[in-house]
């Protein structure tokens, strides 16, 4: 018998019978299956049969990996696609920002007059163009918004805040189209609802968009209510309307971007894309969404978000300090107002509580002894006014410093009433900030930076 | 009326002709910066009452704009309100953050930008 280089090798180290198994797949070897024994002789059918039947299970797994890796391979690329995308919808929806604002800004001139008179007809056809370029911008910023989900850049900004609170705020945003249609607008809030931990601003997003809808689709005096219930786990809000309702098939579609759905007459207001942001937004915080309808009697789109990390039930629509330093409660119902405030005064080194109307704004001074009050005056259950006077009149707070920051500008008024300071909006973040200072609060050092005094945390 | 100089510094055409155009309508006097660096220079040279900051700028953009203004001794004291895009509500913080007076939305709303600029003017004077 002959033996090559290699059985040479083997021979000589002792081995004397050697099985090898092809390992096949499609007719071709991709491998190969070797037994040796150190006694001469042949392997039996059993063990020659075992052997194909590894070598078969073999290729098959060698065939499964290679797939798997290919498929790997394509979803990464995928997702480098997919991100593309959504870095270029996001620069191009600045980049279409830039001439609306021209669009818009020119329409408002020439509305306004201030270079000559309009007639009624080009009057028409100028608002007619401010509406539209004001519609492009809601469209871009929803998808800019969408790309930034779909991107996974979407940070949500949790805080701690009532769920009372967003659907009051929410329902105020489309009282008014509501009114003008006859619609009655319901909000039901189960007593067991507290406090949510999520971002309240994307939150408030979702419900509005639903509501936007359900005014947009419930006919000339209908009805919409909104309820907020709990399970313990999950809190589920629910926004029903007396519209046409949504078929079954168009059920899992109007989810999807540009999908309306054959809902009613006014097809074509809106993005298409309110729904499809709202559920990336809504599974953003781990909670989902669904849509139950009857056609002819009307539909409940509901969310559900998990309750994590709340502190438990509240009815109170104010938000408790987030950082040390000395503590300053402001009352104001604008969100955008209250964040500018928030930012002035936590960058300065204090903490901030804060109420979106009087009365809890009351019953946050009375129990927290703030080192400065900080309200507006036009507030949404008592006026501004008498809320100085109450703070003044109770000797618990009377000691308390009261800002006053509104748009009314009557700072006689404020200041007979017992207000220390008296600003109009807008407010610049110095000129808070050396009210806070007159008024002792904070201290200035002598390059003129405030910053907060030493032993004048409560 | 007011003679009040605002610089505006803005790399869109369009957009800086609407902002000139609707505060010297209301009588103000208007500085025109096309990119950030113009922007320093001009607010060195001028002294203008107030600059009114785009963000996003060629060269250097709005914010380091802003930090240069606010780091010479000679611009340190006028006030930078910074012009950001109403959708980027992210900006917001990051703008008054980072320590600009203010912001104005964009779009602009034409017919509260005089008062609006009037009452950032009228909030800074009595602490300069």
């Amino acid at each position: 018998m002959t033996r090559d280089a290699h059985q040479e090798q083997l021979y000589l180290a002792g081995w004397l019978s050697m099985l090898a198994v092809p390992v096949l797949r499609e007719g071709k070897i991709v491998g190969v299956l070797v037994v040796r024994r150190k006694a001469p002789g042949g392997f039996s059918a059993e063990i020659t049969a075992m052997l194909q039947s590894i070598a078969d299970q073999s290729a098959l797994a060698i065939l499964n990996a290679r797939l798997f890796r290919e498929l790997e391979r394509k979803r990464g690329e995928l997702e480098v696609a997919s991100r593309h995308k959504s870095e270029f919808l996001a620069s191009m929806s600045h980049e279409l920002r830039t001439p609306l604002n021209a669009v818009i800004g020119f329409s408002e001139v020439l509305l306004e007059r201030m270079f000559g008179d309009l007639n009624e007809r080009q009057d028409e056809y100028v608002h007619d163009i401010l509406s539209s370029g004001q519609h492009l911008l809601e469209l871009l910023s929803d998808v800019l918004d969408l790309s930034k989900v779909e991107a996974g850049r979407m940070d949500l900004d949790r805080s701690t805040f009532a769920v009372r609170e967003a659907i009051e705020y929410s329902a105020s945003q489309v009282r008014e189209r509501a009114a003008q249609r006859s619609i009655t607008l319901e909000l039901d809030t189960a007593p067991g609802v507290g406090r949510l931990h999520a971002d309240q601003r994307r939150i408030r997003q979702v419900i509005v968009n639903l509501l936007s809808n359900a005014v947009k689709f419930t006919p000339v005096g209908g009805s919409i209510t909104v309820q907020a219930t709990t399970d313990g786990t999950d809190v589920a809000i629910t926004v029903s309307d007396t519209g046409p309702g949504v078929p079954v098939e168009d059920r899992e579609r109007i989810f999807e971007s540009f999908q309306q759905g054959g809902r009613g007459v006014n097809r074509q207001e809106g993005t298409g894309l309110g729904l499809t942001l709202s559920r990336r937004i809504v599974e953003l915080h781990g909670g989902h969404m669904w849509l139950d309808s009857e056609v002819g009697l009307g539909s409940t789109f509901g969310l559900a978000v998990p309750l994590t990390g709340t502190s438990g039930p509240g009815t109170a629509s104010s938000s408790p300090p987030r950082t040390e330093g000395p503590l300053a409660v402001v009352i104001e119902d604008d969100p955008g107002s209250l964040e500018l405030l928030t930012v002035y005064l936590e960058g300065a080194g204090m903490a901030v509580a804060s109420a979106v109307n009087g009365a809890d704004g009351l019953d946050l001074v009375r129990r927290l002894a703030p080192t400065a009050v900080l309200m507006d005056i036009g507030l949404p259950d008592v006026d501004g006014w008498q809320l100085i006077s109450l703070l003044k009149g109770d000797p618990g707070t009377a000691g308390i410093p009261v800002l006053v920051v509104s748009m009314i500008d009557d700072a006689r008024r404020g200041l007979a009433l017992g207000a220390s300071e008296y600003l109009v909006k807008p407010v610049s973040r110095e000129s808070v900030l050396a009210a806070l200072a007159r008024v002792g609060v904070l201290a200035m050092s002598p390059n003129g930076a405030l910053f907060v005094e030493k032993g004048a945390a409560p | 009326m007011t003679g009040h100089r605002i610089l505006v510094v803005e790399d869109n055409e369009r957009n800086l002709k609407l902002v000139r155009d609707v505060l010297q309508y209301a009588g103000y006097d208007i500085l025109e910066a096309r990119t950030g660096e113009q922007g320093v220079e001009l607010a060195q040279r001028s002294s203008p009452h107030l600059v009114l900051m785009d963000l996003q700028l060629p060269g250097i953009d709005g914010e380091q704009a802003f930090r240069l203004i606010r780091d010479d001794s000679r611009t340190s004291g006028i006030p930078v309100v910074a012009l950001t895009a109403s959708a980027m509500k992210d900006d917001r913080a990051r703008v008054l953050r980072a320590g600009f007076d203010g912001y104005l939305e964009k779009p602009i709303n034409v017919r509260a930008l005089p008062a609006q600029v009037l009452a950032f003017l009228s909030r800074e004077e009595p602490n300069r």
